[in-house]
């Protein structure tokens, strides 16, 4: 036993190398991109100036603690990962606070040919909102006006950045309410909605995804035209191609939704299952069979409850639905839904944990992090009907790990879930972190060939779209080309990637065999 | 359950949850103990998640959109000055460490229970350490070091306010009356004179009532006179320190501590009463945790203190300018020290209750989910700028809280004549009246104390 600590050691520097490996590919391209820098110094230099002839002092920012805090989001990486990330920090952060600013902020870097990451909230997680080629970090949160509120017509204009939160209150003074929003509504932003898939959440099984409540928005391209954009719009740029790409293809600066009105009557029911499948099947049974949909509905494994809470259900799933509508409709829902549960042998939920969970819907993903120092996690995005294939192939794989794990799952509208894979770890422990991590790779692959995608992709995913996905790729890539050759805007989403498949998949290959041999020898 | 069902209103519906849950901070009861170990808490930035839930309480980032200026944002800058991402600047980390006003909103709604404060305030400790300190906070501590006061004004006009008021006169000679008493009784071999006496009550006043708002001052000594409180002041009264603690100079703050802590004991003392929150707190938590947990005598807000004699003594209370019918419409902003600091959020509430002739309605924000005035944590003194748009922002929700009683009023044809923000704090009660004086706004603030004062207590 004295050599653990030199045999942990050991596992960790090979670790390490192979993530060097990688890093030294990437800093390679950077030195490329670096000479590249050389030439634009100059003008570099004067940027700040210039552009603060039409964005306050105070809004265009080089303090480097402000760049280090703006260029993370929540993805836990251990610590040599930030020093290769050191190479993507933002030089300078500008916040404009309308369309023309930031149409005029947007020109300038396409005429110096300087890279460009647009941040909302930064709650999409897997760097998506941060930068891959430093630049300037565009700060979307001033453009947050309400622009107009029409109650006639239950529609709503709104600066791209403004929080959903603070929409939701001010709707509410009219009666009125979004039709969808994410869990995250606390502090994420319409236009981080729309850029990241907006297919899960509050009200989307209800009404639609994100993209269904939009009318028109206003879209920023990377060199900085300002373009109209409606549901309708037949020019070479549709809603279709804004929704989910993570910004590639120009800055939403304003947005048009349809709305809906608040309803009198709010309703909760929760079961839970002992068996998987039954659960499953009452999941699915309450999107197909009730005749009005829920607004929220959510399927949660025990060990999700327990590492949040100190009373929790005991069976192993809990399925629970909430009902936002007018007296009839969601007293009707709640009669079937439990007679479903009958049927399927649901027990009952204590009603004021079903009544909490829904007050705090929004720290629900998070508060599992008083558990441990870090969450470690993937959303993957599977179809309904695959819901159980997918799982049992997560319960398999989960049973050959000593770390905490728990899964989280939320409805999507057309028969879709969102379900949420958390690893409970300290990104201190190495070689534990590398071994999360690969869990988390293998059910990636299981998704991909069970035919279902990644929720949100952002750039630490986007090497699996060009695994799996690469028609869709080269779809979205003819449409970057041309509106963004030189790729400036938010590049290294969707259509390139940062990593390579088969180096991440060694690395993480390489982490389970050293996992596998630590446990077999020192359990 | 149905919340359609037991409550009718279309708001109660959608206040247990989303659409607007921002209102209401996350519930605790069930929810299991952070991973947090007591020694471990000052590093308890490395568990947040950043998931920027704090963003949307923090009113110092809703001014300013600076990644910096909220909790989650903070607490990266510290991660990467622990890794040595990031090299430590003492001019540039200023602004980062600074701008917050400890208001502890962040803390409430963290749902991976960070004390934010305690981080915070340790970050700021170890900042000053290493010499970054803004400038106008080493002013700030070099008058309470030389003055005992932070406003630079001489320690013995401390008490110049008495000279014009009654009962403030007679609590200041009663005290050096007592003391020389102790002493003479001490010095007659009587060593059990320091003993607290049973219900015997002093004033501690804090500088901001002593040497700037004098009408605090006044207004506290006359309620405790009408109410026949027979208190005493601190004739040695010194700067409680709490600039002090907040700011990261703690150590600088302790020798404070220590002769405050020994003059009240020496006094005799049981029941001490605060009308600044600021003061309030520093000896609810500081103060405490110096005398390891138990002071020897106990302490009172002035909310406290006159709800607890109005009881005790079966009073009412009546504000004479209005009637039951007609009352004065006000609106309680909750201190931050006094609230999320203290948990004194009902005391103030229940006594404003009491008093005929006044009508309470509640901010949308209230409680513990109370926006901060925007003058905490050194920011109105650091960043008077930013305090400014924070507190012009408190005006405009109290304002559109007004409008909905106003609406709420007319439906019910009754006249409002009055509209008044009451706080309980030196601090906002003066952020926010600068502000409202500003802007012009309709709306009169005041502290508690002052309407008190306006009050009678009656049987
Ligand atoms: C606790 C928690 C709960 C969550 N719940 C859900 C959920 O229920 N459903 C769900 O789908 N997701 C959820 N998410 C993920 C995330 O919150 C959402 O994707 C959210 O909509 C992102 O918004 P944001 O403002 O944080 O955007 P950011 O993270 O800042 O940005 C996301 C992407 O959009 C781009 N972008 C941002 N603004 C614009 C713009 N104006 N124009 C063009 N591109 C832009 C960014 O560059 C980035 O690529 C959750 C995350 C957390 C942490
Ligand atoms: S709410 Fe807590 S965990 Fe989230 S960013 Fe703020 S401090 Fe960090
Ligand atoms: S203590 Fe208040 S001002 Fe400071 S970060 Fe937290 S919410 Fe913001």
């Amino acid at each position: 036993m004295g050599d653990t600590k030199g045999f942990r050691n050991n596992c960790k520097k090979v670790i390490l190398n192979m993530n060097e490996t990688i890093d030294k590919e990437i800093r390679n391209e950077n030195l490329n991109l670096a000479s590249k820098e050389v030439k634009r110094k100059v003008s570099k230099k004067n940027f700040a100036e210039a552009i603060k002839e039409f964005i306050s002092p105070y809004h265009v920012s080089t303090n480097k603690y402000e760049l280090e805090s703006a260029s993370a989001d929540l993805t836990s990486l251990p610590s040599y990962h930030y020093k290769f990330k050191k190479n993507y920090l933002a030089s300078i952060i500008v916040r404009p606070a309308d369309t023309e600013s930031l149409s005029l902020l947007m020109k300038k870097c396409w005429e110096l040919s300087f890279p460009m990451t647009i941040r909302a909230a930064g709650t999409s997680c897997f760097s998506s909102a941060t930068p891959s080629k430093g630049g300037v970090i565009i700060d979307m949160r001033r453009i947050n006006k309400i622009i107009n509120i029409d109650p006639e017509r239950m529609t709503v204009r709104v600066g791209a950045g403004i929080s959903w939160l603070n929409l939701i209150e001010r709707l509410s003074d009219y009666g009125l309410a979004p039709k969808a929003y994410p869990t995250s509504f606390k502090t994420s932003c319409v236009g981080g909605f729309i850029a990241t898939p907006g297919k899960a959440g509050i009200g989307v099984p209800k009404y639609g995804t994100m993209i269904d409540s939009i009318l028109s928005l206003i879209l920023v391209r990377p060199d900085g035209k300002i373009e109209n954009i409606t549901k309708d719009s037949k020019g070479e740029i549709s809603l279709e191609d804004i929704a989910g790409t993570y910004g590639i293809y120009g800055v939403i600066s304003e947005v048009e939704l349809s709305l809906t009105s608040l309803q009198t009557s709010l309703e909760i029911v929760g079961y839970g299952f002992s068996s998987l499948e039954k659960a499953i099947n009452y999941y699915k049974a309450l999107m197909r069979e009730v005749p009005n949909k829920p607004f929220f509905l959510s399927i949660s494994e025990r060990s999700f409850e327990k590492y949040s809470h100190v009373n929790f259900p005991e069976q192993d799933w809990l399925v629970w639905a909430v009902y936002y509508d007018n007296p009839d409709n969601a007293s009707r829902s709640v009669s079937e839904a439990e007679r479903l549960a009958s049927n399927l042998n649901g027990v009952s939920v204590d009603r004021s944990y079903l009544k909490e969970k829904w007050r705090d819907i929004s720290d629900a993903e998070v508060a599992i992090g008083r558990t441990s120092r870090n969450l470690i996690f993937q959303e993957y995005w599977i179809s309904n009907d695959r819901l159980l294939l997918f799982y049992e192939y997560y319960l398999r794989r989960s049973s050959k790990y000593k770390f905490p794990i728990a899964t989280y799952t939320i409805s999507g509208q057309q028969g879709w879930s969102r379900v949420k894979v958390f690893g409970l770890s300290d990104i201190a422990r190495t070689a534990e972190f590398f071994t999360v991590k690969a869990f988390l790779h293998d059910l990636s692959k299981q998704t991909f060939k069970q035919g279902d995608s990644l929720y949100t992709i952002g750039i630490v995913n986007t090497f699996y779209l060009l695994k799996y996905r690469s028609e869709f790729v080269n779809q979205r890539k003819e449409l970057k080309n041309k509106l963004d050759p030189k790729d400036l805007l938010n590049s290294y989403r969707i259509v390139k990637a940062r990593m390579k498949y088969w180096r991440i998949s060694l690395l993480f290959t390489l982490a389970k065999f050293l996992y596998k041999i630590f446990n077999l020898r020192f359990k | 359950m149905s919340e359609g069902k037991e409550k009718k209103d279309i708001r109660d519906v959608i206040t247990s949850g989303p659409p607007v849950a921002g209102l209401i901070s996350p519930s605790r009861e069930n929810l299991i103990e952070p991973k947090t170990k007591e020694k471990e808490e000052k590093f308890d930035y490395e568990r947040c998640t950043h998931c920027g839930y704090c963003r949307h309480v923090c009113k110092v980032y809703n001014t300013s959109w600076c990644e910096t200026d909220y909790a989650g944002g903070r607490n990266r800058i510290i991660k990467a000055l622990d890794r040595k991402d990031i090299k430590f600047d003492k001019e540039e980390i200023i602004p980062s460490i600074y701008r917050c006003m400890l208001c502890g909103n962040c803390k409430v709604v963290c749902p991976v229970g960070i004390n934010t404060l305690e981080v915070f305030q340790n970050l700021r400790k170890a900042v000053v350490k290493k010499g970054a300190m803004p400038e106008k906070l080493s002013i700030l501590r070099d008058s309470i070091l030389c003055n005992n006061n932070p406003y630079m004004e001489q320690h013995v006009d401390r008490f110049n306010w008495c000279e014009e008021n009654e009962y403030g006169k007679e609590a200041y000679e009663r005290a050096k009356k007592e003391l020389a008493a102790i002493d003479e009784a001490i010095a007659a071999g009587d060593l059990e004179a320091r003993k607290p006496k049973p219900h015997k009550v002093g004033y501690f006043i804090g500088c901001t009532s002593s040497y700037r708002n004098k009408e605090l001052v006044n207004a506290t000594s006359d309620v405790l006179g009408k109410l026949g409180i027979e208190f005493v002041l601190f004739p040695e009264e010194r700067c409680c320190g709490s600039v002090l603690f907040r700011t990261g100079l703690e150590d600088e703050a302790m020798d404070l501590v220590k002769q405050n802590y020994k003059m009240i004991r020496e006094s005799g003392v049981s029941e001490v009463v605060f009308s600044c929150s600021g003061c309030f707190s520093t000896f609810t938590l500081e103060y405490t945790k110096f005398a390891g947990g138990k002071l020897g005598f106990d302490l009172y807000h002035l909310t406290q203190y006159v709800l607890k004699t109005v009881k005790e003594k079966n009073l009412k209370i009546r504000y004479p300018k209005r009637t039951k019918d007609d009352p004065l419409l006000i609106t309680y902003h909750d201190p931050c020290h006094l609230g999320r600091y203290c948990g004194v959020y009902e005391e103030p509430r229940e006594l404003i209750n009491m008093i005929e002739g006044v009508k309470l309605f509640e901010m949308k924000h209230n409680r513990d989910m109370s926006w901060c005035c925007g003058a905490g944590g050194g920011v109105k003194a650091l960043y008077g700028d930013v305090a400014g748009e924070i507190g012009r922002d408190r005006i405009a929700e109290t304002r559109t809280c007004m409008v909905i009683i106003r609406e709420d009023r007319l439906k019910e044809a009754l006249e409002t004549n009055a509209e008044v923000l009451v706080s309980s704090c030196v601090f906002c009660k003066n952020n926010l009246f600068q502000v409202a004086n500003e802007d012009n706004s309709p709306i009169k603030v005041m502290d508690i104390s002052q309407l008190l004062n306006e009050c009678e207590f009656y049987k």
